[in-house]
């Protein structure tokens, strides 16, 4: 191994971090370059000096706890807040989709007809109302022998139907 | 010396998860054991990032104080000294930067400490060690703040490579490179002001 290679392992080799091969070599090495050694002394007391630096702190946590504050660290909430749910609905992304999915919706409503018609809903509730009326008069029929009640109820029906007619137009 | 900053390798990691779990559901008591855990190193690396008491005290309170509103941030992904450690010196970095554009604006008066040498050196330390953390001490001004940062996490707070790893957020093979690097530039300034 060239000088310049075995230099660049002396920081290593200062932290022990070589493979006991690796070590062997740099050990030959600084039996025979003068430069190498001197750098590694270096490394060593710098780091040495270094070390000593280190010294007692003040009493930092004599100082911090009155400041903690009682509300306690940020929780993790479940939900988004009002402002944050705001926030999020209001990105461009968000608000564009919701944009783009209302236009489709619409769309579909409106040209393909989805909606139903207000005389769809008429037409069944009528024929249901009819259709229950008359059913309950014939069976009304059925414990009655006077023939003058059936046609009675037939008439009720009739007007029955043409009253929620005008009840539901507005008339 | 007898540092107390020792006592933080007796933390186990399923201590020091359930400190910071008791932290995050809001509970004081853990939180001081906690501060009081970490209180010498997140000290000592300010000191170290800094350069002065003064500011090193301000820094560590106020990364404590942060950390108590914020520890829900932490995911547990890694360690939580590196994670601490990197916000101590990320957050020195920023100090210090904040300071540089300060100084650059001639109304200001600078008020930066300089370097001082630790008064709670013994009088029977030689006259030469003194002079020597002086070199240093001046020679680490120079340096930068990335050279800085890990100087004082591997020579300082000893770190281990994988550790340095994960606090830089490199390759434990960078991690090497940019070691002797550091110490490569540190030795050139020491020499230069001896
Ligand atoms: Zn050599």
């Amino acid at each position: 191994m060239s000088h310049k290679r075995i230099q660049n392992q002396l920081s290593a080799y200062l932290d022990d971090q070589l493979s006991p091969e690796n070590r062997a070599r740099i050990e030959a090495h600084l039996n025979t370059c003068d430069e190498c050694v001197e750098m590694l002394s270096d490394f060593r007391r710098n780091r040495q000096c270094f070390g000593a630096l280190k010294h007692e702190a003040p009493p930092i946590a004599d100082l911090v706890l009155p400041q903690l504050s009682d509300r306690g660290p940020v929780r993790r909430r479940l939900l988004p807040s009002a402002e944050e749910f705001r926030r999020w609905f209001f990105r461009p992304v968000t608000g564009g989709t919701f944009a783009v999915v209302s236009a489709c919706l619409l769309f579909a409503l409106v040209y393909l007809n989805l909606t139903p018609t207000s005389d769809d809903s008429l037409d069944l509730y009528l024929s249901e109302h009819t259709r229950y009326s008359v059913y309950s008069t014939r069976s009304e029929d059925a414990n009655d022998s006077i023939d003058l009640n059936g046609a009675q109820s037939t008439t009720n029906v009739e007007e029955d139907t043409d009253f929620l007619l005008e009840v539901f137009l507005g008339e | 010396m007898p540092l107390n900053t020792q006592v933080a390798d007796a933390l186990t990691k399923e201590q020091e998860k359930d400190l910071v779990i008791r932290c995050q559901d809001g509970d004081k008591r853990a939180m001081e054991a906690l501060i009081l855990h970490y209180q010498h190193w997140v000290y000592n690396i300010a000191y170290g990032m800094l350069g002065n008491r003064e500011d090193a005290s301000d820094m560590a309170q106020e990364v404590f104080l942060w950390l108590w509103e914020n520890i829900g941030q932490f995911k547990f992904r890694s360690r939580f000294s590196t994670w601490l450690y990197r916000i101590v010196t990320n957050r020195c970095i920023n100090l210090k930067d904040q300071k540089k554009r300060r100084q650059t604006d001639p109304t200001e008066i600078d008020d930066s400490q300089p370097w001082v040498p630790i008064d709670t050196e013994t009088p029977e330390k030689s006259v030469l060690r003194l002079e020597q953390q002086e070199i240093l001490q001046k020679a680490l001004g120079e340096l930068k703040d990335d050279y800085r940062k890990i100087l004082v996490l591997r020579e300082m707070q000893d770190l281990s490579y994988e550790e340095l790893a994960e606090v830089i957020g490199c390759s434990v093979g960078r991690v090497k490179s940019k070691l002797h690097e550091a110490r490569k530039v540190l030795r050139e300034l020491v020499l230069q002001f001896s």
